[in-house]
């Protein structure tokens, strides 16, 4: 079955109320969000410690989850049958956002051990945020399977 | 003589993600110079003495995870047990800090107040998540015989 049939059928289905359907995820997008904008302070507070590309990342994934917040408020609020694509959206958007943290992360494996508390503190903070991240990726991609194996 | 349990190497990863968790309390607790809503600031103090008893689980979890070590196979039943207990009181605690935070009328909410209180739900879930897996963890173990 073609992608277009799938959308097709699934467009056509009973309408649903997403806010019911996309709880979960935005709950774990809006805690991330929360978190990124807590480590922004505390990298804020501490120039010596953190330097202004720390910053800036910060708030590029800030930016990205805020937006990816508000994509599925839109859905949540629009209380009538779902786009597939705007679905997908989000989550390629989760999955971009997810790539950087894993990077970031990656890049924190490679640097010495002996680091400021705050430092660490910040940087044990991602590990917070990529779980958020699996946590609400896993939900909408479970969601996109569950359509699809109706549809079909 | 006290029981001996083998714990699995899940308690590895179990103490990596505490450690993890208390990074982002140690972040949230830094928000606490944005914050202007007295209500809030009362909550800072509960919420910085959970984590001065969080600084203290970390190091409990730590000895626990060193029992993988081939040459300190065993750990405390007891020790684990209270671990446990520890981590109940301290997700119950938590959770009673954080759960009015959203609906409450915390009236003119900064950014920043707004960002404690979902990053705090994101620590309750996440401590939640290591409650139960600790609690897995424990029951999965191995009950060592030291008279043998």
């Amino acid at each position: 079955m073609s992608k277009t049939k799938i959308v097709e059928i699934i467009e056509s289905a009973k309408a649903r109320k997403l806010s019911d359907c996309f709880f979960d995820e935005y709950c774990k997008i809006e805690q991330a969000e929360g978190v990124i904008t807590c480590m922004k302070a505390a990298a804020i507070n501490q120039p010596n410690d953190f330097n202004r590309l720390e910053v800036c990342r910060l708030e590029s994934f800030e930016m990205q989850l805020s937006m990816l917040r508000k994509i599925l408020h839109n859905l949540m609020e629009k209380n009538e049958p779902f786009k597939y694509e705007e679905v997908q959206e989000a989550l390629t958007g989760l999955n971009i956002v997810d790539k950087g943290v894993v990077t970031v992360l990656d890049e924190f494996g490679k640097t010495e051990p002996n680091l400021p508390p705050l430092v660490r503190a910040v940087r044990n903070s991602y590990f917070c945020i990529s779980a958020l991240i699996f946590d609400a990726r896993k939900g909408l991609h479970d969601f996109l399977e569950i359509q699809i194996e109706d549809a079909a | 003589m006290s029981n001996q349990l083998k714990l699995d190497e899940s308690i590895v990863t179990i103490e990596s993600r505490f450690h993890h968790a208390l990074g982002l309390a140690t972040c949230l607790a830094l928000t606490k110079e944005k914050v202007q809503n007295k209500e809030l600031l009362q909550r800072f103090f509960m919420f910085e003495s959970l984590i001065s008893i969080m600084r203290d689980m970390h190091l409990r979890l730590e000895a626990l995870s060193e029992a993988t070590d081939p040459k300190k196979t065993t750990v405390d039943a007891g020790s684990c047990n209270e671990i446990l207990y520890a981590l109940t009181i301290l997700d119950e605690s938590m959770w009673k800090l954080v759960e009015d935070l959203p609906p409450h009328p915390l009236h003119n909410k900064n950014k920043y107040e707004e960002a404690f209180g979902e990053g705090a739900h994101g620590l309750s879930n996440m401590l939640r998540k290591i409650k139960v897996d600790l609690q897995t963890c424990i029951r999965n173990s191995t009950e060592v015989d030291n008279a043998a």
